[in-house]
């Protein structure tokens, strides 16, 4: 309404003045042709001049509420994009510690997790340790040369029971020679059989040589009696000698067929023990055979459990590699908390600065160069800089200097 | 007699690891979380060889290497430096202070053993 009223005046004014000078063309020329003409001339130009007036004005009204309309809308979102600042302000310095402490706790679960992890591993590598030494003690060492162990027992015993055999052996080889010696005994009863043969053989020629003599002295008479006495006894002699000689050699037939019976018992004794003999060193053989398969397998699995025991060491050596990633896991995640940490830090400073007054602009800069000072492992520095970061395995490396 | 081995690192677990992977091939172990533990327990201790961290809280592993070798009965114990860094400029810094080897995380139980045997002195 303002405007249309202005509007009006910028309209007006001129055909006022225009109309007050053609009336007092009319008044001071007075009215003819010419001073109709001139004051028509006049309203014209002023119409012209209300006109261009009004056009300008209007031109001008219109950039100022232009002008005004942007003003607002600028005003508007300056608000806007505060507003929105001071929310996103409110939201880190309320989201900023909740985030480090969760990663914090993703980091610490993690790192118990390993800890208890690891933990078990190492457990799990003593009993292993502990199992393959004691059944390499029990079976006496892969290579079978440990003390005390089932090898050592099993070589010991061998020894002992062949000394056992050999002495049995040496038994029954010193009973043949005795045997031996009894078989040469019959051939003596041999001999003393025909010894006891020719003393009954001297007896009956002395008995007949005493009988000739009694009748040589029974002829001579008187003369011969005293020769008949001797006769006589040496005929009782010869019967005595020939009594002896029978006795001799029933006592040797008596001594013979004990002597036989004697050595019949020793031989079928020495066959009997030459059996059992050859019995106990198979029984001794087999058991050992036996006793040495089982030691053989024993000593198979302590050599297998051996080498299952460095495989699973080995693979757990290699299962260490594999969980060192939670320190550089750990180290990452608390660089990203100590960043967060400056960032929280940053904007409350800034935010302390902007409402004293002071224009604190973020120094984005800074912020990002000691990020990029805080790290240590070279995928960070890749991340940083938006290179594809590398496998974390591929950065061991060792250096000597 | 076997060797002893101090390990310094802040994260327990990967004390742990490198621990396993030491006792395991027969080394004595001590632990420490950081420089200035390790400098205490060096104390009245007969260690062979110290493998230690970079970035610690307390003291970190340049500085703890540069005191370790003020110390008459460590002077010339071999330091191995075990660190996620592996950076030029922070490996020169860790010769200059006085380290034998650098070796970077993860690292092979087998290659560190053989550093360990490598420079533990006889």
């Amino acid at each position: 309404m303002q405007t249309m009223s202005n509007n009006a005046w910028v309209w007006t004014l001129p055909l006022i003045a225009g109309t007050a000078g053609a009336v007092a063309l009319q008044v001071t020329a007075g009215v003819g042709s010419q001073s109709i003409f001139l004051a028509a001339g006049v309203m014209a130009v002023a119409a012209t001049c209300g006109w261009w007036g009004a056009g300008r004005h209007r031109a001008a009204l219109n950039r100022a509420a232009e002008d005004a309309r942007s003003q607002a809308q600028q005003e508007c979102r300056e608000a806007a994009v505060r507003s929105h600042v001071e929310g996103l302000e409110q939201v880190c310095d309320q989201a900023l510690p909740i985030w480090v402490k969760q990663i914090e706790t993703a980091r610490s679960q993690t790192e118990e997790a390993i800890m208890a992890l690891s933990e078990e591993f190492s457990g799990i590598v003593s009993k292993l340790e502990a199992s393959v030494v004691a059944s390499q003690k029990t079976a006496g060492g892969v290579s079978g040369d440990g003390e005390g162990g089932i090898v050592a027992v099993l070589a010991h015993s061998e020894a002992e029971l062949k000394a056992v055999i050999h002495s049995l052996a040496e038994a029954l080889e010193s009973r043949r020679a005795m045997v031996k010696e009894v078989r040469e005994l019959t051939g003596y009863t041999d001999e003393l059989k025909k010894m006891a043969a020719d003393v009954a053989a001297i007896a009956s020629q002395t008995n007949l040589l005493a009988l000739n003599a009694a009748i040589e002295a029974a002829r001579a008479g008187e003369a011969g009696r005293g020769f008949a006495v001797v006769a006589d006894e040496v005929r009782k002699l010869s019967n005595l000698s020939s009594d002896t000689g029978k006795k001799m050699a029933d006592k040797v037939g008596v001594i013979n067929s004990a002597i036989t019976s004697v050595f019949e018992a020793a031989e079928k004794s020495a066959d009997e023990d030459v059996h059992s003999v050859a019995d106990s060193d198979a029984a001794i053989r087999d058991v050992l055979s036996r006793f040495q398969d089982v030691t053989g397998r024993l000593s198979d699995s302590a050599d297998l459990l051996q080498r299952e025991s460095d495989g699973i060491r080995e693979e757990i050596s290699d299962a260490l590699v594999h969980m060192q990633f939670q320190d550089r896991m750990s180290q990452i995640l608390s660089h990203v908390c100590g960043n967060l940490g400056s960032l929280h830090q940053n904007l409350k400073t800034n935010q302390a600065q902007r409402q004293n007054g002071q224009a604190a602009p973020l120094d984005v800069a800074g912020l990002l160069g000691a990020m990029e000072r805080s790290y240590t492992t070279r995928e960070q520095r890749r991340n940083h800089h938006g290179v594809a970061a590398s496998s974390a395995a591929a950065d061991a490396e060792i250096t000597f200097f | 007699m076997s060797k002893t081995v101090m390990i310094v690192d802040d994260s327990a677990s990967l004390r742990q690891v490198v621990g396993i992977a030491l006792r395991g091939a027969g080394y004595e172990v001590i632990e420490a979380c950081d420089g200035k533990d390790a400098i205490s327990k060096l104390i009245g201790q007969k260690v062979h060889l110290i493998i230690s961290d970079v970035n610690m809280p307390n003291m970190d592993g340049i500085t703890f290497v540069k005191n370790v070798k003020q110390m008459p009965n460590y002077k010339f114990t071999p330091v191995i430096m075990l660190t996620t860094e592996s950076q030029d400029g922070k490996k020169q810094e860790g010769q200059a202070a006085g380290a034998k080897a650098w070796v970077v995380k993860p690292f092979q139980p087998a290659q560190l053993l053989a550093a360990a045997s490598k420079l533990i002195l006889p």
